[in-house]
């Protein structure tokens, strides 16, 4: 019977065709219904309208109802795969585990470089705010400015809408009568504004009070909350800061925080101590200054017009302080140093790259599971199954898997954050806001696609190759059996190889750093020394606190276990201003400005911390405050001043000219010390004996002979509460720890990378270890028939063996490429190591290759000892 | 794809049409392979899409097959519902899965150039749905004329 309708009229073919968006499997049940159909409706419904009504009909009903049924045939793989997921729980907890683990782990990091790096600041337009530094040319520009030229700045700027200023630091509160320390920051009266918060409630101070040194004050919420329990009535009571009543007239919300001061007390800047009016221009000053840039403007229009109004208001200043460069930096940067943020990149990028071993390995597994299904893909697809619907089964089964890992993944990656935000590595106090926001989720949800597609697409190439038919006649154990699943397999491996290499590398470089960093001799004895800071009130006189510090370290000395004490205003420093010296020459005297760190030491300082003295004398007692001006100065400085000359005996000034007030004699040269950390540089440090410039905050440093040197802690501080009960205690901790704080992040970087490398390995091992195996048994005949035509054992073992090193090398030469080009790009991590050091990349090439060796040798050996006769028999 | 994997794809796919019959199917635990369906009450299938009552109430007198069905509809509806070949095939699939219309073998259609067509009837099952269906509007119908909504009979 012939039909007209199999001919087809143009319309009935052009339908036909748009039958093909539908699956095929729909196609082959009711398409020719479906053509019937229309046919039967085009030729009832003669005429343009409806011929065309019905065309659009069809159309749209296709394009709704099409994708239904994919989405139906891809849900019922899904179920499929779910079904067969939970069949062989073995396979799906070693793949989920791996899988999951591994996008926890990627999340987690990925949160952390979120919340410092990648979100915006909790500011009003945050891309338009700028730290503005100056400093001298040429120099790193990280000098703060006084408070006359931020005022000329701001009202000659047409580019920057408004600079506000700084300056944190410390006070004394007086809580119920005791003394604390607490954290303040005082501010210019639009800093706020700037920012754009609001209180919580109550006001912000005006322009005026700040002018008219308005004892006014706002708190953080963290102090209200603390101090008067979160009370409404705290508003108007009086604060004892620093031995003045400072009105609580506003409480800041509870997420504001401004990374340079986490400050609990926040005062106008007139309250300074240092306030000296804000009228004088000068070079360099105590502010911070924060800027905002008028919407539009670029940073770098900003800086070169605020280095032409500099070089206007330098006329105004003496020819020694001119010239100076001004930075514009944006905010963000700031927060988190440069440093920071390139070990945050470098470790999300480790993590990622874990994430792809894993996913690596996991794809070996589901093609060795998938090389079982060869015959009943061979049955379908012999039964009218088309590629595109074997392929589509076998993705979504690897889509299943993915989703189930993501989701468990997601949930690992949430306990992640929760130990961060409690751990708190580096010391980032942002990271308490770390949690799973939009970014995150993103994060996770394209991991888990990009394992989807990964893990589907192996076994789905692999099993539904051209050698299908070939294949399935002997369930893949054939001569070309499994040839394409074997070659997938090898290219997992050698990606496995070549991250392996690049995580490997990485963590060798870090480690030999780390190792660097613990050499360095920090200029000074850190074991079994106690350090605490006291901080005198400020109405005190010098002479008073002289007195105060001299019957401390008095009575410290006389405690049993106290070998030496000593004071210095603080040890341990995070920048380090700059200062004019003028050292006292024939004329003319040339001034130099240089980064100098200025600190005033008891006697028995420099014997606390047994820095050496190098000529001449520490301090005694005899250096008293009407005595002549005395300096003790490092090496770098004597070395910088009188190179090659003693400098015992020589003066020098502070300041520009001679006339900068009484000279310095050098009595003493001490060895230099690191004052920003064990990789901070060296800068020049000059000391003065505490009784002539005593200052309110001094570290009290008491070298003892107890190995835990807190435990003398007591009884200094009973020492201290009889002299003066007014004068609080904070600060408390030995100098290893304070050291050791500054290698805690390095070692926290370090330690993770070598986790990772470690993590590599292993699965590189297993993912080479199981390609072997399954080469060797995939290739079973073709031994068998080798060692039967006289092949000796040896020459197949080597034969097996070849391939492993073969695949090794290969992923050798793509990892050194890569690893070359990434430590270059994270070479700010490093210390005192070359981003292509040589033997770190030979140790690391030497390694892997042993492991591949060891690795392929298991089976290689196992494969010589195939019985000939037995093997083939078995087909 | 030959008729016993048909049948044996319907048992699998429990109709996701709706919640509360997957809900009551699992209730009765429909398993793979099992030879009839269940009796599932008709209710759970309430309320029913217009397409899907259209349809049932056209196989409610006779077998028809795909054209006439959609013919069918379209007369007694005046053109208001023109159901087009995909969205027509869509409910008829649905409804095989719910075991609510069978399929018949294929005969020709004298009427429509002898073409061999496939034929459905309604199952004692989809009978009772387009019936409880039915009884339904006609309570909707009920209580609009008591309200006053529309005119009252008589």
């Amino acid at each position: 019977m012939t039909s007209r309708h199999s001919k087809g009229t143009r319309a009935a073919r052009g339908f036909r065709a748009l039958l093909r968006l539908y699956p095929a499997a729909f196609r082959d049940e009711y398409g020719r219904e479906m053509s019937l159909v229309f046919a039967d409706r085009y030729r009832d419904d003669p005429g343009v309208c409806a011929r065309a009504r019905l065309w659009a009909e069809a159309c749209a009903g296709i394009l709704l109802e099409a994708p239904k049924e994919h989405l139906r045939a891809v849900r019922a793989d899904g179920r499929l795969g779910f079904r067969r997921l939970r069949q062989s729980p073995a396979f799906a907890t070693a793949a989920v585990g791996t899988l999951a683990l591994a996008i926890g782990v990627s999340t987690a990091l990925f949160s952390v470089l979120d919340t410092v790096v990648l979100r915006p600041l909790p500011y009003r337009s945050p891309t338009e705010l700028a730290m503005v530094w100056t400093g001298q040319p040429g120099q790193r520009t990280e000098g703060r400015a006084a408070y006359a030229n931020v005022a000329q700045w701001k009202q000659r700027s047409r580019t920057v809408a408004d600079l506000a200023v700084l300056d944190p630091g410390s006070a004394t509160y007086l809580r119920n009568g005791v003394a604390v320390q607490v954290s303040v920051a005082r501010v210019s009266s639009n800093f706020f504004s700037l920012l754009g918060v609001q209180p919580l409630q109550g006001r912000l101070f005006s322009a005026d009070e700040a002018n008219r040194r308005e004892p006014v004050a706002l708190v953080s919420h963290r102090f209200w909350t603390q101090e008067f329990g979160g009370s409404p009535l705290a508003l108007g009571a009086a604060l004892d800061v620093d031995g003045h009543r400072a009105r609580l007239i506003g409480i800041l919300p509870a997420g504001f925080r401004f990374a340079r001061a986490d400050a609990d007390v926040w005062e106008p800047h007139s309250m300074s101590s240092e306030w000296d009016g804000g009228q004088q221009l000068r070079a360099v000053g105590p502010w911070f200054v924060i800027g905002r840039l008028r919407p539009g403007v670029p940073l770098k229009n900003a800086e070169m017009e605020l280095a032409s109004i500099a070089l206007a208001i330098d006329t105004y200043l003496p020819a020694s302080d001119r010239g100076r460069a001004i930075s514009v930096v944006p905010l963000k940067s700031d927060v988190a140093g440069s440093k920071i943020r390139a070990a945050l990149w470098m470790l999300t990028a480790a993590g990622f790259c874990v994430l792809l071993i894993a996913v690596a390995n996991v794809a070996g597994l589901c093609l060795a599971r998938g090389v079982g299904r060869i015959r009943e893909m061979t049955i379908r697809a012999a039964l009218g199954a088309t590629r595109a619907v074997l392929m589509r089964q076998l993705l979504v089964e690897g889509f299943v898997l993915a989703a189930v890992s993501g989701a468990l993944g997601l949930l690992i990656g949430v306990l992640g954050i929760r130990l961060i935000r409690v751990v708190q590595p580096a010391a980032l106090p942002v990271l308490t806001e770390a949690t799973l926001d939009l970014r995150v989720l993103a994060w996770t949800f394209g991991a888990s696609c990009l394992t989807a597609v990964l893990v589907g697409l192996a076994p789905a190439l692999a099993a539904t190759g051209r050698q299908l038919r070939a294949a399935g006649a002997d369930g893949g154990r054939s001569v070309a059996g499994g040839a394409t699943a074997r070659r997938i397999r090898q290219i997992l491996v050698v990606t496995q190889f070549a991250i392996a290499i690049v995580l490997l590398t990485g963590a060798g470089l870090l480690a030999r750093s780390w190792w660097h960093v613990q050499q360095i001799d920090p200029g000074f004895k850190p074991d079994r020394i106690l350090s605490l800071q006291l901080s005198t009130p400020a109405p005190w006189s010098a002479a008073q606190r002289v007195a105060f510090y001299d019957s401390v370290l008095e009575q410290v000395r006389r405690l049993p276990g106290v070998l030496a004490a000593g004071t210095i205003g603080d040890l341990f420093v995070s920048t380090v201003a700059e200062a004019t010296m003028t050292p006292e020459a024939e004329s003319p005297a040339i001034p130099h400005t240089f980064r100098l760190r200025r600190d005033e030491v008891s006697p028995g300082f420099f014997e606390a911390v047994t820095a050496p003295v190098i000529e001449g004398r520490a301090f005694t007692d005899s250096d008293r405050s009407d005595g002549p001006r005395v300096a003790v100065i490092n090496r770098l400085l004597a070395s910088r001043l009188w190179a090659g000359e003693a400098a015992i005996g020589k003066r020098f000034t502070l300041g520009s000219d001679a006339a900068g007030g009484a000279p310095f004699t050098v009595v003493g040269v001490v060895g230099d010390m690191h004052r920003q950390g064990l990789e901070g540089e060296l800068t020049a440090q000059m000391f003065e004996p505490l009784a002539q410039n005593p200052s309110r905050l001094e570290t009290l440093i008491v070298h003892t002979s107890h190995d835990n040197p807190l435990t003398v802690a007591g009884p200094i501080e009973a020492i201290v509460h009889r002299i003066d009960p007014h004068v609080p205690i904070y600060g408390l901790t030995t100098l290893d720890a304070r050291l050791g704080s500054y290698l805690a992040e390095r070692r926290m970087q370090t330690a993770l990378l070598i986790g990772f490398a470690g993590i590599a390995l292993v699965m590189a091992w297993i993912g080479i270890h199981g390609l072997i195996q399954y080469s060797v048994t995939t290739r079973r005949r073709e031994i068998a028939i080798r060692m039967a035509v006289g092949a000796r054992s040896a020459d197949v073992c080597w034969m097996i063996l070849a391939e492993g090193l073969k695949l090794s090398a290969t992923g050798l030469a793509i990892g050194l490429i890569g690893a070359l080009l990434l430590s270059r790009a994270a070479s700010s991590l490093l210390f005192g190591i070359r981003s292509n050091d040589p033997s770190t990349f030979a140790v690391v090439a030497l390694l892997l290759i042993a492991v591949a060796g060891a690795a392929s040798f298991v089976p290689a050996r196992r494969a010589t000892r195939t019985e000939a006769v037995i093997a083939l028999r078995a087909e | 794809m030959p008729a016993a994997w048909r049948a044996r794809d319907r048992q699998r796919e429990c109709g996701w049409s709706s919640i509360t019959f997957s809900y009551i199917r699992l209730c009765y635990s429909c398993r793979v392979g099992t030879k009839a369906t269940p009796v599932v009450p008709p209710e759970s299938f309430l309320p029913l899409n217009r397409d899907t009552f259209h349809i049932l109430v056209s196989l409610a007198d006779r077998d028809r097959h795909g054209y006439a069905v959609m013919q069918d509809v379209r007369e007694r509806t005046d053109g208001a519902l023109r159901l087009s070949p995909s969205s027509l095939y869509a409910a008829i699939r649905r409804l095989l899965t719910q075991g609510l219309i069978e399929e018949l073998t294929e005969r020709p259609d004298p009427e429509h150039d002898d073409e061999r067509r496939r034929y459905y009837r309604l199952t004692r099952q989809g009978r009772s749905v387009a019936v409880a269906e039915a009884r339904r509007l006609e309570r909707l119908l009920l209580d609009a004329r008591a309200t006053g909504l529309l005119p009252r009979r008589g």
